[in-house]
């Protein structure tokens, strides 16, 4: 069996991965199992990454979002009173505006990706790590140091927003 | 390429051999272990104590500056891998890049640890 073969294969059972998962999100009336079924959308995208050859952006994808995005989601769900938990969102009366604001962005998103004809260039194996520091530390170093700034203000956010009156 | 792209079939075999020891051992105890549950047998194990109320509960919102806090880490760690393994090509630059960066951080955790937000209690 041919390597593009393979490649196509893994590339449907990801796919197939990210949509049902995401269906599922969406649809699932507990909203535990929709936090979980969208780690498992990341997971799938993680995937993907691979298949690009881009393995630091899958293992970086695993951390951050299968793990820290996903402990928070959780987070934002057990702070939730019960009773004012979302159940069965679905098809509830904020559909069709919903849809409107969905409906364009599909069809952007699905003109672009018909509009690529070339097939992709083979992607240099070994990595994609040296590459990731060298424009990270070197092409875009001051973005990098306002990302710091931007994760202080989260935290001290966070810490003001839930200060303990003691 | 190929030899590169094989190196995933060892991957896929340590997947394929974790998944199949724990079922093997699942299965195992399946066979093996004697069942003979009761309600005393089956309640939840919480200590010692007797379960009150439901897990589904609700949480302190103040455990919330413990999850950001480790979002937080979490991606100043993802910043340090590549500038780690370029340490050499990266140079002086690359260290005073990083610690900028983290000095920044290490901001936050200061104002965490006096505003008491690092405290369980």
């Amino acid at each position: 069996m041919s390597y593009d073969l393979v490649g196509v294969i893994l590339f449907a059972v990801l796919a197939i991965g990210i949509v049902g998962a995401g269906i599922g999100v969406v649809l699932l009336d507990r909203i535990t199992a929709s936090a979980l079924l969208m780690a498992f959308t990341f997971l799938n995208v993680a995937g993907m990454f691979v298949l690009l050859g881009a393995e630091t952006i899958a293992a970086f994808q695993v951390l951050i979002y299968v793990g820290a995005i996903t402990v928070l989601i959780l987070y934002g769900v057990m702070f939730t009173p019960q009773r004012e938990r979302a159940y069965a969102l679905f098809f509830q009366t904020q559909w069709p505006w919903a849809a409107l604001v969905v409906a364009p962005l599909g069809i952007g998103v699905a003109l672009v990706g018909l509009s690529f004809r070339d097939r992709a260039t083979a992607v240099p194996a070994g990595g994609d790590l040296d590459a990731l520091a060298t424009s990270i530390f070197r092409d875009f170093a001051f973005p990098f140091e306002v990302a710091s700034v931007l994760l202080l203000a989260a935290m001290i956010g966070a810490i003001v927003l839930v200060r303990r009156d003691d | 390429m190929p030899d590169y792209n094989l190196s995933y079939v060892y991957v896929l075999a340590f997947f394929g051999a974790g998944v199949g020891i724990v079922a093997m051992m699942m299965m195992m105890s399946r066979m093996l272990a004697p069942r003979n549950p009761t309600r005393e047998k089956l309640t939840a194990y919480e200590s010692g104590e007797e379960p009150i109320g439901q897990a589904w509960g609700r949480y302190p919102t103040h455990f919330y500056v413990f999850a950001l806090i480790f979002v937080v880490f979490d991606v100043e760690v993802i910043f340090l891998f590549p500038w780690a393994v370029l340490l050499r090509e990266l140079g002086w630059r690359g260290v005073i890049e990083i610690a900028l960066f983290l000095a920044i951080l290490v901001v936050g955790l200061y104002y965490a640890w006096r505003k008491r937000a690092l405290s369980w209690y």
